[in-house]
């Protein structure tokens, strides 16, 4: 009988609740999908991504902390809702245990319905996910089902996890609580309409006034040693909590007795139902604020360290670079190897060259943001290139084709330094190299491979005539070529095995060089050196993991938070279908009560954003500036419209799955 | 809409309305040739037992619902042909409801709640504020006029629904059981209301009821029993004592509910 009633009670709630339940079976999807990636055979192959299945544990994990929560307090919420069936249960003389097992049943059936409906749509999303992760590492995707034991089982025990907390939360809750105070719980949001406002106003503004603060102390940083950063957190904290708890009498105290605007434009059941709402669920309006806080801010700095690593891969313009340090080298034993096993699309070899001088270098070093930068043996000069070498690179990568004057010396740069180097070449018109002048515009600032130590120069390079490096000492010499098909690490290792004396270049790790003037990453005895795009793509692997996990926590907290707003709004259907018919009596069109309604909704679902928005603006900015000084010592993205770009973007994708939530709960309402 | 001739003074004309409900395998005749008249400024009380289909016949009346056959006219207008787009407006420049559960916003104050229709309306905020005094004055309930509906008195809430309902100065008022939910204290101060209104401004009144003490305040009762109009009877001159004995007679004679 039980289990029959827990039967028809799981039907009947998966209807009235079924946003929730759909968004319970989204996280399990979601959670399966990053799941399949601990176990994927392709992450396992990358060296360099074996730190990704522990951030997704991490992650995880943290899910299921915020996830017990909050389904928790959904779970309690549904179960309040039905205090009157509840009341008649224990009035019939069901006793408390057997209502709790009751609810556990139907928690149990529920549960089980969203994990078996998220199950295969994870297996679909995981091959989404196979994909962008493909497309990250440069390996050709190709479609394959797949379905892992593994991400299944890890998947379940999570969801049990989450499910357990919520199940004992619901079992403690009912075993308290008696018929009286169940049939008394409608009453509790009645008495919430006269709590008093005559503080709000002063909480309101001094909430105000923390925020400006937080925001301020994160993004310009004017106390340093992160002692703004706590500060900043704990005034958007008291912000969040301040203003939530404020905002609807504030909003009393300062319009109900306003008739001229109230009794305009039928403003005024907007603005009654708006704050009576948001009064009934404050605490839930700021906890949501949090988590779509938590949503962009993770979402910005996630799109901030893609944009960041694609920049830093733009800059890496070869698919292969071998690298033999300190002469003249001939490349063409590799050079065959590499022909018969990938098709190579164009190649060329040729040296880098350096003298004493330091003219660039020191325009360069002042222009460098990282005070304690490395300093490396090799770079402790300019850096030469033969004119005839820099056309056929330039050819190479398909540049355009740039007139060189044989008796004039060019500057290939980084675009950071385009602006100090023009006006150095200015100012000094006595500026030479052996012998040669400089052409006055003639700066080159395509991507060339020279971020990054080791290339063509570090941060610039001077394309000097032919005939002038004949005085000149080569620091290394160079083999680059461009493959048909993009190669990605496991082809670099392959290469390596296949050529004696070649080995991968780390250029993260520096010893002392043998002059003990600086530091080298050429740290083997005879070897040549291998990188290039897609192997060093295999370093940039902890951005995207980072940039992986941070998307996985986001898309799951906006859409647990967007559920919870939306079953809190469609929970009041007999209440609003109520205030449908006596407007109707009153004579409000269809139409109208419609607009209203959609107005309310609007307004519900734009106040916990708002301050999101403005905190995770901060912390996205504040995130992304520091995230390029760390990773770029010269400002390779020259000015924040890169910020606004990933802000944008943010924006776009989370507001498109909270649309998705605000149509479904118009529609729902207004059916 | 269709408007077509009418008796001059009738304000609502209800000419053989039939109204079925159910499917085909079990069909229920609510209303049964149902046909009268109310003047302009009279009031007049509807009383039945239960299922007798005095509700049924105030929800067709008020446009909540539809009828199966007949006409029904108010100020010569066929109410059953307006259409759906129209109906909103028809409500609200010529109907005021008052109900057994007084049907007000729990968001809203009190004043707020007498003020909504003519906010609806578009009135200006200014003679909104003026109308909604001086009702509030008329019907005794300017003091709670800034509190929430679950803070006062079941009769003050059915004094607002009351005044709600006039503020419009709609063409008809239609109550349905308005002193079922109050107290016999609550009830006489708004039966006074009530009748002072359709005294002293002219209201038209319908108001449905199987309460007798209440109906002795209207000037006529129409009797229901079974969908059909069983009697009718007029106040006239006779005091209210006498008029309400009148009623249980016919109460008793319609074998219907046992009189209050």
């Amino acid at each position: 009988m039980l289990r029959q009633l827990s039967l028809r009670n799981a039907k009947r709630q998966s209807k009235e609740y079924s946003l929730f339940f759909i968004t319970l079976a989204c996280t399990v999807s979601f959670m399966y999908a990053f799941n399949t990636l601990i176990f994927s055979d392709i992450i396992k192959t990358f060296s360099a991504a074996e730190v990704l299945p522990y951030m997704i544990v991490a992650a995880s994990l943290l899910i299921v902390l915020v996830m017990g929560w909050l389904v928790g307090y959904m779970t309690n919420f549904i179960l309040k809702k039905r205090n009157r069936e509840l009341s008649i249960y224990m009035l019939s003389g069901i006793p408390n245990r057997s209502v709790s097992k009751l609810i556990f049943y139907e928690n149990v059936l529920i549960g089980a319905f969203s994990f078996l409906l998220g199950l295969p749509i994870g297996i679909l999303l995981s091959q989404i996910l196979e994909a962008v992760i493909d497309h990250m590492l440069g390996i050709s995707y190709a479609f394959s089902f797949y379905f892992s034991w593994n991400a299944a089982g890890l998947t379940l025990l999570y969801f049990l996890a989450i499910l357990l907390h919520a199940v004992r939360k619901n079992r403690k809750w009912m075993r308290k609580i008696n018929v009286h105070d169940l049939l008394l719980l409608d009453r509790q949001n009645e008495k919430a309409l006269a709590s008093g406002h005559a503080s709000a106003t002063l909480i309101f503004i001094l909430s105000l006034l923390s925020g400006c603060a937080g925001a301020y102390l994160i993004i310009a940083l004017p106390l340093g040693k992160g002692y703004d950063i706590l500060i900043g957190i704990i005034c958007l904290t008291i912000f969040l909590m301040g203003f939530f708890q404020s905002i609807p009498a504030f909003l009393v105290t300062r319009f109900a007795g306003r008739t001229e605007w109230k009794y305009r434009q039928n403003r005024l059941v907007t603005f009654r139902e708006f704050t009576t709402k948001i009064r009934s669920i404050s605490i839930v309006m700021g906890v949501l604020s949090v988590l779509f806080m938590l949503s962009l801010t993770f979402m910005g700095i996630g799109t901030s360290i893609y944009i960041i690593a694609e920049q830093h891969m733009e800059h890496r313009v070869f698919d292969v670079v071998i690298l033999h340090p300190s002469e003249l080298h001939d490349f063409s034993t590799y050079e065959d190897t590499l022909r018969r096993n990938f098709p190579v699309q164009s190649s060329h070899t040729y040296g880098i060259y350096t003298d004493e001088k330091k003219d660039f270098l020191t325009v360069r070093n002042k222009a460098v943001t990282e005070i304690n930068q490395l300093i490396f043996a090799e770079y402790r000069h300019d850096t030469y290139m033969k004119q005839s070498d820099y056309k056929r690179l330039r050819e190479m990568l398909s540049y355009e084709s740039v007139p060189l004057d044989p008796s004039l010396c060019y500057i290939h740069c980084m675009p950071a330094l385009e602006k100090d180097f023009r006006t150095f070449i200015r100012e000094d018109i006595d500026l030479s190299c052996a012998g040669y002048s400089f052409a006055p515009d003639g700066i080159f600032c395509e991507p060339f491979n020279q971020m990054e130590t080791y290339g063509n120069g570090w941060d610039y390079c001077v394309i000097v005539p032919d005939q002038a490096v004949s005085s000149m000492r080569v620091l290394h010499s160079l083999f680059a070529a461009i493959t048909k098909s993009p190669l990605d690490s496991r082809d670099s290792e392959h290469v390596i095995q296949l050529c004696d004396g070649l080995v991968g270049l780390e250029r993260n790790i520096a010893v002392a060089a043998s002059n003990n003037e600086g530091a080298t990453s050429l740290t083997e005895q005879d070897a040549d050196y291998l990188s290039g795009k897609w192997s060093d793509k295999e370093s940039l692997m902890i951005f995207y993991a980072m940039a992986i996990c941070l998307f996985y926590l986001a898309l799951i907290f906006e859409i647990i938070g967007a559920a919870i707003l939306s079953t809190q709004i469609l929970s009041d259907h007999e209440k609003k279908q109520r205030q449908r018919h006596i407007l109707q009596q009153l004579g409000m069109t269809e139409k109208l009560i419609s607009k209203t309604n959609n107005r309310q909704f609007a307004l519900i679902f734009l106040l916990p954003l708002l301050p999101a928005l403005l905190i995770s603006c901060c912390f996205v900015y504040a995130g992304a500036l520091k995230m390029r000084s760390a990773v770029f010592h010269l400002t390779a993205l020259d000015n924040h419209l890169w910020i606004a770009k990933s802000l944008g973007i943010t924006y776009i994708f989370f507001l498109f799955l909270y649309g998705i939530y605000y149509i479904f709960v118009q529609e729902a309402s207004n059916r | 809409m269709n408007k077509r001739p009418n008796h001059p003074t009738a304000l609502l004309s209800v000419e053989h309305i039939e109204k079925y409900y159910g499917s085909q395998s079990a069909v229920t005749k609510a209303l049964d040739d149902v046909s009268f008249q109310v003047q302009c400024g009279e009031y007049v009380s509807i009383m039945g037992a239960s299922g007798s289909g005095k509700t049924t016949l105030l929800n067709c009346i008020s446009t909540i619902d539809t009828i199966s056959a007949g006409h029904i006219l108010l100020d010569g207008i066929d109410i059953t042909t307006i259409n759906d787009n129209d109906i909103a407006a028809f409500r609200r420049d010529n109907l005021g409801f008052v109900f057994q559960d007084f049907n007000l916003l729990d968001t809203l104050t009190l004043e707020e709640n007498i003020a909504l229709p003519l906010t609806i309306s578009g009135i200006s905020p200014k003679e909104i504020n003026d109308r909604v005094c001086q009702i509030a004055e008329k019907l005794q309930i300017s003091d709670t006029m800034h509190k929430f509906p679950f803070q006062v008195s079941g009769g003050q809430k059915q004094r607002c629904a009351f005044a709600r309902a006039v503020i419009c100065d709609p063409k008809l008022v239609m109550a349905d059981e308005p002193t079922g939910s109050l107290d016999s204290h609550s009830s006489r101060i708004l039966l006074e209301i009530m009748s002072n209104l359709n005294r002293d401004l002219g209201s038209t009144i319908l108001m449905v009821t199987h309460d007798a003490f209440c109906a002795s305040y209207a000037s006529r009762i129409l009797f229901l029993k079974d969908g059909k109009i069983f009697n009718e009877i007029h106040k006239g001159e006779k005091t209210r004592s006498i008029f309400y004995h009148e009623i249980l007679d016919v109460l008793a004679l319609l074998g219907g509910d046992k009189p209050c």
